[in-house]
C-alpha cells in the first residue's frame, strides 16, 4: 500500500493529489505526453514534490530518450532511397505518358 | 489523375519519412534485402494510394500502416515466425529496484553502444518490438499504433509497457556483463 500524502492543516491544493501508486501507472502516459494536460498538470505537481516518483520518472525519460536515439542513428542508405526514387519516377512517367496516345 | 503535382505532393509529404520505413522494415524482416524491397513496395503502393490519404493526418503512421499491412501480407510466411507464448501472462520485471541505489537516472544505458540496443530489440517478442518501434523510435501515438496494428488502445499500452521492461532488463544483463554498471550488492 502506498501511504498516502500526510493531511495538513492547511486547504487543500487546487488540484486533487495523486498517490505514488496512480502516479507510477500513469508515467508512460505522462512521458508520451498522453494523459490530457489536466493530468498532466497534477502528475507534474506530484512529480515535483515526490523525489523517488522522479527519480523514477527520469530513469523512464532517460530509456525512452536512449531508444529513440538508438533509432535516429539508423538511416535508409541512399542506394535504397535512389532505387524508390527511380522507381516512383518510372511509374509517375509510365502514368503520365501512356504508351498508347489518344488525339 | 495522377498528374505532376500529386506526384510532387507525395513525395514531399513521404520522402521524408523514408528512413522510418527503412528502420521499421528492418526491425519486420530482421533481413536488409528483404528490408529494402518492402520499403520500395511500401513507397509504390502508397504512391498509387495517395489519394486515400487524409492531408493533416500523420503520414508516417499511414506510410507505417501500408508497410505493415504488405509486410504480413507478402513477406512474413516466408520466414517461420517463433511459436508465440502467453506474453500477456509474464510478469513483467522491474530492474529500477536494481538500480535506484547505484544509477537512479539510468546513465549506463548511454554506454551501450547502437548496435548493441537496436539487436536487444530486435530479439523482442514481433509482438512487443512493433509496438515498441512505433512507439518509441518512430514518435506514433498510441490512438495511430492501434489503428496501424488494428488492436485496442490498452492492448498498445499493455505491449509497450511489457516491451520496455523486457528491452530494460536484457539491456541492464548487457551492461552488468560490459561492467558499465555493478551488479547490485545482494545479486554479487
Amino acid at each position: 500500500m502506498t501511504a498516502q500524502p500526510p493531511v495538513a492543516a492547511e486547504p487543500a491544493p487546487a488540484a486533487e493529489d495523486i498517490d505514488c501508486e496512480q502516479a507510477l501507472a500513469l508515467l508512460y502516459d505522462y512521458l508520451k505526453r498522453e494523459t490530457g494536460p489536466e493530468l498532466e498538470q497534477r502528475l507534474r505537481t506530484h512529480l515535483e514534490r515526490c523525489r523517488p516518483c522522479f527519480r523514477s520518472a527520469q530513469f523512464e525519460r532517460n530509456f525512452v530518450a536512449l531508444v529513440a536515439g538508438k533509432a535516429a542513428s539508423q538511416h535508409c542508405p541512399d542506394q535504397v532511397r535512389a532505387k524508390v526514387l527511380t522507381a516512383l519516377r518510372r511509374e509517375l512517367h509510365a502514368e503520365l505518358d501512356p504508351p498508347a496516345p489518344t488525339a | 489523375m495522377a498528374d505532376v503535382t500529386t506526384a510532387s505532393t507525395f513525395e514531399a509529404e513521404a520522402l521524408p519519412h523514408l528512413d522510418s520505413l527503412y528502420r521499421m522494415a528492418l526491425r519486420l524482416s530482421g533481413d536488409p534485402m528483404q528490408a529494402e524491397d518492402l520499403v520500395q513496395e511500401t513507397m509504390l503502393k502508397a504512391h498509387r494510394a495517395w489519394g486515400q490519404y487524409k492531408p493533416g493526418t500523420n503520414a508516417r503512421a499511414w506510410l507505417l500502416t501500408i508497410l505493415r499491412n504488405t509486410f504480413i501480407n507478402e513477406y512474413r510466411r516466408r520466414k517461420r515466425e517463433p511459436i508465440p507464448v502467453d506474453l500477456e501472462a509474464v510478469e513483467p520485471y522491474a530492474i529500477y529496484r536494481d538500480v535506484e541505489q547505484l544509477d537512479p537516472e539510468g546513465n549506463f544505458f548511454a554506454q551501450i553502444v547502437d548496435a548493441r540496443v537496436l539487436d536487444a530489440i530486435d530479439r523482442l517478442p514481433p509482438d512487443f518490438r512493433e509496438v515498441l518501434a512505433l512507439s518509441d523510435m518512430e514518435s506514433l501515438s498510441y490512438a495511430e499504433i492501434a489503428e496501424a496494428l488494428e488492436i485496442p488502445v490498452g492492448t498498445v499500452k499493455s505491449r509497450l509497457f511489457r516491451a520496455r521492461r523486457q528491452l530494460q532488463k536484457e539491456l541492464y544483463d548487457h551492461a552488468v556483463e560490459m561492467g558499465y554498471i555493478r551488479p547490485r550488492a545482494a545479486d554479487a
